[in-house]
């Protein structure tokens, strides 16, 4: 007897794909992209290093100035330089462990042991969740940015 | 006899895992929870590559009306019109991949609806698609980026020698 409260299409679609012999295909398609990841997250660590050097050049500018005679008052561009360059590296290092940790859960994938596809395949969403919410972070970072530094333009008289 | 009120998929617990390496209903619910993320990430991509097509137009635009009242000199809007046709170009660089990300979210749906290993293999082609494009690009940017250091180091140093 079927079920006569059973939900939609989708429901129904994925009892059927429940009994398909697939799992070989879900491997191949996961683990064909693993060089690809692999080289993202190792440029992305190489990233955050890059924005780490950033900062102590910023910090080295910003105490320079800080002892010259122009004084505090010149250390506003250094200092948003350091504070985006704080904020890139530890996004880029943060997602890159996401996407390492998602490359080590697609060398371990195997058809046979359909946990080991169940967890690559929460890594990559827990990689993309990541981003979604890093990139909506940085854009509202951005936005105020660029609103402070609208707002704090001198006024040139006319 | 089926149990009629028994709880639909989505709200239960998944089933074991099916015998002989069969996809499980788990298997295409983690690719489902997936599917937000992926379009929303997507989305962003298409906003900001639409924002620098419009950067791009604007920059362009801008200067050929500046260029006609003759306020500036050929240099100048030349300069100006090529950095508006660098956005138009740097644009593409984001919705592409982003044009395929979506291709892999509206995969992961279609493979939800149906539940065929077509839809399965669509979405996987799209998914490893994306990566690969980004990946070369990645290749392209480290190289371009090595080449303008090289250069700006060589022209640096020629600049020095020549200098009395």
């Amino acid at each position: 007897m079927e079920n006569p409260y059973q939900t939609g299409d989708i429901s129904r679609a994925t009892v059927e794909f429940g009994s398909l012999p697939a799992a070989d295909e879900i491997v191949q398609g996961l683990t064909r992209t693993k060089p690809w990841v692999s080289l993202l997250a190792v440029c992305g660590f190489l990233l955050s290093g890059l924005c780490l050097l950033a900062l102590g050049g910023s910090i080295l500018i910003i105490s320079q100035l800080i002892n010259s005679e122009n004084g505090v008052s010149s250390v506003a561009s250094p200092f948003f330089t350091a504070l985006f360059s704080l904020a890139s590296s530890t996004g880029s290092l943060f997602l890159s462990i996401k996407l390492w940790r998602y490359r080590t859960a697609l060398a371990r994938a195997d058809a046979s042991n359909p946990s080991t596809i169940l967890e690559a395949i929460e890594r990559q969403r827990s990689f993309w969740k990541s981003l979604g919410i890093l990139a909506l972070l940085g854009g509202v970072f951005l936005t105020l940015l660029l609103l402070l530094a609208l707002f704090s333009a001198p006024i040139t008289p006319k | 006899m089926e149990n009629p009120y028994q709880s639909s998929i989505h709200g239960g617990a998944p089933p074991p895992p099916s015998v002989g390496g069969g996809v499980t209903i788990a298997t295409v619910q983690g690719l489902a929870a997936t599917k937000p993320w992926i379009r929303f990430c997507a989305i962003l991509g298409f906003i900001l590559g639409g924002l620098m097509v419009l950067f791009g137009l604007l920059m362009m635009v801008s200067m050929a009306f500046i260029s006609m009242s003759g306020k500036t000199g050929a240099q100048e809007t030349g300069v100006m019109a090529g950095v508006g046709a660098v956005y138009l170009l740097m644009s593409a660089l984001y919705l592409i991949p982003s044009f395929r990300l979506w291709k892999y979210g509206s995969a992961i749906l279609s493979l939800m609806m149906s539940g065929s290993v077509t839809d399965l293999d669509r979405a996987m082609e799209h998914h490893r698609s994306f990566w690969k494009f980004v990946g070369i690009l990645m290749i392209l940017g480290t190289v371009v980026s090595v080449l303008m250091i090289l250069g700006g180091f060589v022209t640096a140093t020629s600049a020095i020698k020549t200098t009395p």
